[in-house]
């Protein structure tokens, strides 16, 4: 294989890679089926800090 | 491994108690057969902090089990504030080294060549480090509603890393180096933050496998990737060979280019993890608790974290613009620096829009304020940088005060702000205080800090572009204009200006340091009636606790 | 595909952590290894002589680099104020690299042979006696001070493990090889430009040499800056290429 080879494959192996990634990332965020899910752990902060709480 | 610890605590501290006397054993044989003066120090300091250790362990057999484990953070959050006045003072003392020469003082210890290592090493690695270290556990134990396991690794975690901090100054002023930018420590010194690194990852680790909690709350998500990221590039970066193990020296392994592109891509992401991955972990998770609201977008956070940790790795060879980096490397660099841009401005807006509905915070409460003007200061400095990135406006910049300036909007602005809105959080949570000893003295230490910001930066804009115009300025018969030391001479001003901001900056530093003193100590506070609820420890709030919603 | 896997188990969450921030680093560092264009073929690079490489060692020692770049881009201006900008060659022995970041001062890359020995013994004792308005820190000490040079042999040793082209000889000679520097027109000296062509030999600090004395860190820094970016002979270098700038 020539540079020139390794270059062109290289680089549509990435765009494919991190462009199945940025979808798959986008996909698991906007999932309808994962809003409660993102709800309620945005309200982790917010939990009571109390030591009985503890595990 | 925390299974058989919770059982046996005999078992736990005997593990203790010899690995202490392993290092102690290690730290007298380095004192005493040691090749040069920097190996003997450092063996005795190794062999005396073991010592103590040793003897602490072994007078508190017994374990109190309950609750959350604050020691450790108690001692890294007044470690931050200690190692942050020293840090701030030794970059002063440098700006005005600039400045004023003489300052210098003709001996080896204090030149400016010396002192600026332990000034970055002080403010980032110790004073942003204890931050870091600080938060983690708070937060990680917090959002996980799970106690650090272990009885003793916490502890050696937060005292190993000061012993890490004293190790590294000490052989700067004495003259051990590596000789490369923030990762000036020798390889033996590299090693016992390795082996320090190692122990924070599994506490951290271990307290997430602890988790009651189903979700890993993303604040935890942004502390992983730094304290994983780092890891990687402390150890690839700090590849090196001793010339002898019973002395400082080393080779590194790389050399030229392949050494340059490896240190900027450590480099970059120093600050692209380290002070931004990492504090982006605490503003996800003090300002929601501060102004009593979920973040504004969990969403949007997810696609933050997974895209900055991305695109931040490969921003490093925009440090290398027009140099014997092949081009193809700087273009790489150049294009991720800008796209960068993106994610980090989704970063600042969810972290801003938190307060929508509570914007009068900002008025009411000084430390809101902290938090919320560091998250503007993120955006600025990440603006900047990529604009510095290209490749036109780096080839004025680069080499200049510039670039220093800003350094500092980011470091000063964005760390160092978020980390005093962090640390006025945590000091009455932690000490069980109804609030912080004074609010007003917050109030003071805001307006100190962000006058001495607006000076440093933009006398630094004035020098950089100052002597980058003058560099490239050619007289009406095509010869060079300035010869370089006119355009030295043509910064004492900004130096000046410069070296003021900075002590401002440095006067807060003391101001906050005074606070959390009488905070600590149990005074009784000035103006607790100017202080919001979520100000007091969470056990003496009272009044309706936030319930989540299922 | 249950992407709720990331925030349930933090053990994967660590790995997609590590894949996503490695890849940066293979396709940026990996390649500088591999590809032979990245570092010019050009005639001239030796390895350092003994004493430059112990002046070398005092240049990091003291973090000249905080202040002097070793690096010239390919500017127009940075040509002409310095010289022919730095080949990725020049620095190929360099462990560590001192390109550096900031100028503070001016660059150094090819610093050597500028200025005589006196003007840079009288800068490093007083910067300002020949430069009245340096911010530079003044190194009264380095020419009090006796150069270290009981491990050189080690030194070298080392720099040959991580790729540095000593030979043998070169080895067993370090010692030896420190002194000949500042003892011109002897034998030894003329062993010592046989095995590192173009090195300079005389007493580099103003003091007069003679049998029996002995370097001081001044002689060594001032040797290591006197050779700085003198080795490349740009006569017989061949600009086009991949690595036209």
């Amino acid at each position: 294989m020539t540079y020139q080879d390794a270059q062109v494959w290289s680089q549509l192996a990435a765009l494919v890679i991190f462009l199945s990634l940025a979808v798959g990332i986008a996909i698991y965020t906007f999932r309808p089926a994962n809003k409660a899910k993102f709800e309620r752990a945005a309200q982790l902060p917010l939990l009571s800090d109390n030591d009985e709480t503890v595990n | 491994m925390s299974a058989i610890a919770a059982e046996k605590p005999a078992l736990n501290n005997a593990l203790a108690m010899g690995s202490a006397a392993v290092f102690a054993g290690l730290g007298a044989f380095l004192a005493l057969k040691g090749v040069d003066p920097v190996m003997n120090l450092h063996g005795a300091v190794l062999a005396a902090a073991s010592l103590l250790a040793l003897a602490y362990i072994f007078t508190h057999p017994a374990d109190d089990k309950s609750g959350y484990l604050d020691g450790p953070i108690r001692v890294a959050t007044l470690a931050a504030v200690f190692w942050g006045v020293i840090g701030f003072a030794a970059g002063d003392f440098i700006a005005w080294q600039l400045a004023f020469p003489a300052l210098n003082f003709d001996l080896p210890w204090t030149t400016f060549g010396r002192l600026r290592p332990l000034h970055t090493s002080a403010v980032i690695f110790a004073f942003g480090g204890n931050v870091l270290l600080a938060t983690s556990f708070y937060v990680v134990q917090r959002t996980s509603r799970a106690r650090m396991p272990g009885r003793w690794a916490p502890w050696f975690v937060v005292w190993g890393y000061q012993l890490f901090i004293v190790l590294a100054a000490t052989s700067y002023i004495l003259g051990a180096t590596q000789g490369k930018e923030y990762a000036e420590p020798e390889w033996h010194v590299d090693l016992w933050l390795t082996i320090v690194w190692v122990a924070y990852l599994l506490v951290f680790l271990g307290t997430l496998w602890k988790r009651e909690e189903p979700h890993i709350y993303v604040a935890n998500w942004f502390y992983l990737a730094f304290i994983v990221t780092v890891a990687m590039l402390h150890i690839v970066n700090n590849l090196t060979v001793p010339v002898s193990f019973l002395g400082t020296q080393s080779y590194p392994v790389m050399a030229g280019v392949q050494a340059a592109m490896t240190q900027w891509w450590y480099g970059h992401n120093a600050v692209g993890f380290f002070l931004t991955a990492g504090f982006l972990g605490i503003m996800y998770y003090f300002v929601p608790k501060r102004v009593e609201r979920p973040v504004y977008s969990y969403r949007l956070s997810i696609v933050h974290f997974w895209s900055l940790i991305f695109l931040y790795i490969w921003a490093g060879p925009h440090h290398l613009h027009y140099t014997a980096l092949p081009e193809w490397a700087q273009t790489l660099g150049m294009t991720f620096s800008i796209m960068l841009w993106m994610p980090s401005w989704g970063g600042m807006i969810n972290g801003l829009m938190t307060l929508s509905g509570a914007w009068d915070r900002l008025r009411t409460d000084p430390v809101v304020r902290l938090l919320v003007v560091s998250i503007a200061f993120y955006g600025m400095s990440t603006f900047e940088g990529p604009l510095m990135s290209i490749k036109a406006v780096n080839s004025l910049s680069h080499y200049t005060d510039w670039t220093i300036g800003h350094v500092h909007s980011g470091a000063l602005g964005w760390v160092g702000m978020v980390s005093f809105g962090a640390i006025y959080c945590l000091v009455p949570w932690l000490w069980k205080r109804e609030g912080l000893y004074s609010i007003k003295l917050v109030e003071w230490h805001f307006w100190l800090s962000t006058i001495g910001i607006v000076l440093y930066i933009t006398s630094m804009w004035v020098a950089g572009i100052t002597q980058g115009l003058m560099w490239r300025a050619y007289d009406n018969l095509g010869f060079l204009k300035y010869s370089f030391i006119e355009t030295v001479e043509a910064l004492h001003w900004p130096y000046i200006i410069r070296a003021v901001g900075g002590l401002l900056f440095v006067i807060g530093g003391f101001v906050m340091a005074y606070n959390v003193w009488r905070t600590v100590r149990g005074d009784v506070p000035v103006d607790l009636k100017d202080q919001p609820r979520v100000a007091a420890a969470p056990e003496l709030r009272g009044g309706v606790v936030a319930v989540p919603a299922e | 595909m249950n992407h709720g896997i990331f925030e349930k188990n933090s053990l994967i969450l660590l790995i997609g952590i590590l894949i996503v921030v490695s890849i940066g680093g293979i396709v940026q560092i990996a390649p500088l290894f591999m590809l032979s264009s990245t570092i010019e073929k050009v005639e001239g690079m030796r390895p350092y002589s003994p004493l430059e490489q112990a002046g070398r060692d005092i240049y990091v020692r003291e973090g000249c680099y905080n202040c002097h770049s070793q690096m010239i881009r390919s500017l127009r201006d940075e040509v002409e104020r310095y010289g022919h900008y730095s080949l990725a060659a020049e620095s190929m022995y360099d462990h560590p690299f001192q390109w550096s970041s900031k100028r503070t001062g001016p660059d150094l890359a090819r610093i050597g042979g500028k200025y005589s020995d006196a003007w840079h013994t009288d800068h490093m004792r007083y910067p300002k006696s020949v430069v009245p308005a340096s911010i530079m820190p003044a190194y009264p000490h380095l020419e009090k001070t006796a150069l270290d040079y009981a491990n050189i042999q080690d030194k070298l040793k080392t720099l040959q493990l991580v790729g540095v082209p000593y030979t043998d000889e070169m080895i067993a000679k370090a010692a030896a090889d420190v002194e000949a520097q500042i003892a011109p027109d002897t034998d030894a000296a003329k062993e010592l430009v046989a095995r590192y062509p173009k090195a300079q030999v005389r007493k580099f600090d103003g003091q007069s040499p003679g049998e029996g004395v002995k370097p001081t860190e001044l002689d060594a820094l001032v040797a290591y800056l006197q050779m700085l970016g003198t080795l490349v002979d740009f006569t017989k270098f061949d600009a086009s290429g991949p690595n036209l700038r």
